[in-house]
């Protein structure tokens, strides 16, 4: 997740306080998830007004080597 | 009965001459004048459909245990949607009322049999504006005929046998509502037949003039006389044929906009004709023509961010996009007035616009040319929307020296300067993000740059559950709880037992010869090193067992084990006396190894040694 800003980041990871989310900020702008926990962290922002870009493809459902379903 | 149709029916009877007959006979177009008119459209079901989806996408709807839905939840999802042919209350839909449940219920399952709604035990949610909506909502008419058509034969969260319960005499039992309302009963699916036949008869039969409807329904029941009779008995319904067909029109298909309804103005006859829409969504054969030509622009834009839709002149695409963007704030006499605000824009931004695209839509559709404030406006929410992004992949390039990490970022950024989707975002000093819609450009990184780290979350994530106690070498990994080193390197150092996997959980056996070919200066030192941040046993951590096992097979002198069947052991009970009968030199001489701070073993054959020693010491033993 990458902010314009410092004070950005800062508003949006306060947020995200509430969520038990494995991250390490990078920089004054930016945290690193696990790509699985993308739609968790997409929604909670949405609940609170904010619609991130998106850019890419979330994780696939499908097991990537053999394409099966769980 | 899937999908059966009049043709099937007619071929099987016996009297199919006759049922001919009565087709080309027809029905006679009703004399008399109509009054009362009620009409509705597909149009008016649609906008339905895409408002009860676009809500049911921003909240949840909460579900009992049974599967049916909450009613404190559902209360919020009645706002905004019209019975047919009825305005539109502050409300919005009753819950008091059964049949105004009913409509809900009938909503909830058509967009459940779309593909719309997704249910889970807790939750009932839409993807309103993924697929397989946009695939609906985004298409023209004739495509959006036969999807909707294909859903409404195949209703199974909805019945039009409980449907005429709700709306008989009298208040209906909480059972009934509840199992219309249930999202896991299928209690339509015994009616899906018989849906087909009627609109396989309806189809034929074409009543574009008002016809009586005793007329229509006689129609039905003729033509195949067991069929109605056969299907209600299986589904212990108390309706007699003619009831259950009387139903399936005044209800299912005067909601669906597929016919009007009115009454004699003399005798009060039921009269009913099917809307010009509906004739073509059953593809009858004089059904009129699409209109031709594009749409005239059906939208008001107000300085107010205000926007006024002529309903009638607006084409569902159109709605459904105008839905992405704004909210819709009122709905009276076929205008329906939306409001563009900060947040709605932005998440219409999120679900692929942006403010090019969204500006190109309302220039299209608009009366007036756009604004030029408004245009700025969202120009302007676009750029407060980029102040936030999520990468859904990529990658993280790590360096402790931002010196060496400038030239490497240098030297890659020019290698794959072609690939216009690969962005390099720096980060910090030490650090830069990588937008990579594949591995293949890391996997080259990898091998040039070997102090380059890369990984999702600044360590290694334990990946490989080494849980089957009978196999030490055995481990299962989850894939996508695998940084891209260790997916990378796992099927160099194991051999991937498809028959013992499962999606998800990949099942591997650790390759010692791979780990020798891999490593072959140090296997057993490398394959340690690699595997012990990334495995985790049933007490967490690398298992003894499988240590001990690659120590067996890798180490060079083998770790060699004796049985010893001739030691006799000697144990004091405490250390220091241990200590001392150790250092005497008799001692030592029978001596063979020392077993822990507490014992010794000694051959059996020097038994009567160890026994005159210990006497001479007065130690007592036993």
């Amino acid at each position: 997740m990458l902010c314009e800003s410092p004070a950005f980041l800062e508003e949006a990871l306060r947020e995200l306080e509430h969520l038990s989310l494995s991250y390490q900020r990078i920089g004054a702008r930016a945290i690193v998830a696990s790509a699985k926990d993308l739609h968790i962290l997409q929604q909670s922002l949405n609940e609170r007004g904010i619609y991130p870009r998106l850019v890419g493809q979330p994780a696939p459902s499908t097991d990537p080597y053999t394409g099966e379903h769980a | 009965m899937n999908k059966e149709t009049l043709e099937e029916h007619t071929a099987q009877d016996p009297a199919r001459e006759q049922n001919q007959d009565l087709l080309e006979r027809g029905l006679h177009a009703h004399q008399g004048e109509a009054s009362r008119v009620r009409a509705t459209s597909l149009e008016s079901l649609e906008l339905d459909l895409i408002h009860l989806s676009c809500a049911l996408e921003r909240y949840p709807l909460k579900l009992n245990k049974s599967g049916t839905p909450n009613r404190r939840s559902l209360a919020r999802f009645c706002q905004g949607i019209v019975m047919p042919s009825q305005q539109l209350t502050t409300d919005g839909l009753d819950l008091q009322n059964p049949e105004e449940i009913d409509y809900l219920a009938f909503l909830l399952a058509l967009l459940l049999e779309l593909g719309i709604l997704h249910c889970d035990e807790q939750n009932l949610t839409a993807r309103a504006h993924h697929e397989p909506a946009q695939r609906h909502f985004t298409h023209h008419e004739e495509r959006r005929n036969r999807t909707l058509s294909a859903a409404v034969r195949n209703l199974k969260h909805w019945s039009e046998v409980i449907s005429a319960q709700l709306s008989g005499e009298g208040s209906p039992s909480e059972h009934q509502v509840e199992a219309q309302l249930s999202l896991t009963q299928t209690n339509g699916a015994p009616l899906i037949g018989a849906r087909g036949y009627l609109l396989s008869v309806l189809k034929r039969a074409a009543p574009a003039e008002w016809t009586c409807q005793d007329d229509l329904i006689e129609l039905c029941l003729q033509l195949d006389r067991d069929y109605l009779p056969r299907v209600l008995n299986r589904t212990s319904s108390p309706l007699e044929p003619a009831q259950y067909v009387a139903l399936f029109i005044e209800h299912m298909l005067f909601w669906l906009g597929i016919v009007e309804l009115a009454q004699d103005k003399d005798d009060h006859t039921k009269l009913v004709r099917l809307t010009p829409r509906g004739q073509r969504w059953l593809e009858t054969h004089d059904a009129p023509a699409l209109p031709e030509g594009a749409h005239a622009p059906c939208l008001i834009i107000q300085p107010n961010l205000e926007i006024m839709v002529f309903l009638d002149a607006a084409p569902i695409p159109v709605l459904f996009k105008l839905y992405k963007l704004a909210e819709r704030a009122t709905l009276a006499d076929r205008v329906a007035t939306f409001k563009l605000g900060a947040e709605s824009v932005q998440r219409g931004y999120s679900l692929g616009l942006d403010a090019a695209k969204a500006i190109a839509f309302f220039d299209k559709h608009s009366h007036t040319p756009l604004d030029q404030t408004l245009r700025f406006q969202l120009e302007d929410w676009e750029r407060v929307w980029q102040r936030l992004t999520l990468f859904a992949d990529g990658l993280l390039l790590r360096h402790q020296d931002p010196d060496a990490f400038d030239i490497i970022l240098g030297h890659l950024q020019h290698e794959w300067r072609e690939v216009p989707e690969l962005q390099f975002i720096r980060l910090s000093h030490g650090s830069a993000f990588v937008t990579s819609p594949t591995l293949e450009p890391l996997t080259r990184t990898i091998e040039r740059y070997p102090n380059l780290i890369i990984d999702h979350l600044g360590y290694i994530p334990p990946c490989l559950h080494f849980n089957d106690l009978n196999d030490p070498l055995s481990f299962e990994v989850n894939p996508l709880h695998c940084d891209f080193v260790t997916s990378r390197e796992l099927e160099q150092v194991a051999a991937w037992e498809r028959e013992r996997s499962k999606p998800f959980t990949r099942q591997y056996s650790l390759d010692i010869e791979r780990i020798k070919a891999k490593w072959p200066e140090d296997p057993l030192g490398a394959a340690l090193t690699w595997l012990r941040p990334r495995a985790t046993g049933p007490e967490g951590g690398m298992p003894p067992a499988t240590e001990l096992t690659l120590r067996a097979l890798l180490r060079r002198p083998q770790p060699r084990a004796q049985l010893a069947h001739d030691i006799l052991v000697i144990h004091f009970n405490d250390a220091h006396s241990a200590e001392l009968f150790g250092a005497i030199p008799a001692a030592q001489e029978i001596i063979v190894d020392r077993l822990g701070e507490h014992s010794f073993g000694v051959l059996r054959e020097d038994e009567h040694l160890l026994q005159e020693l210990l006497t001479q010491l007065n130690i007592p033993f036993s």
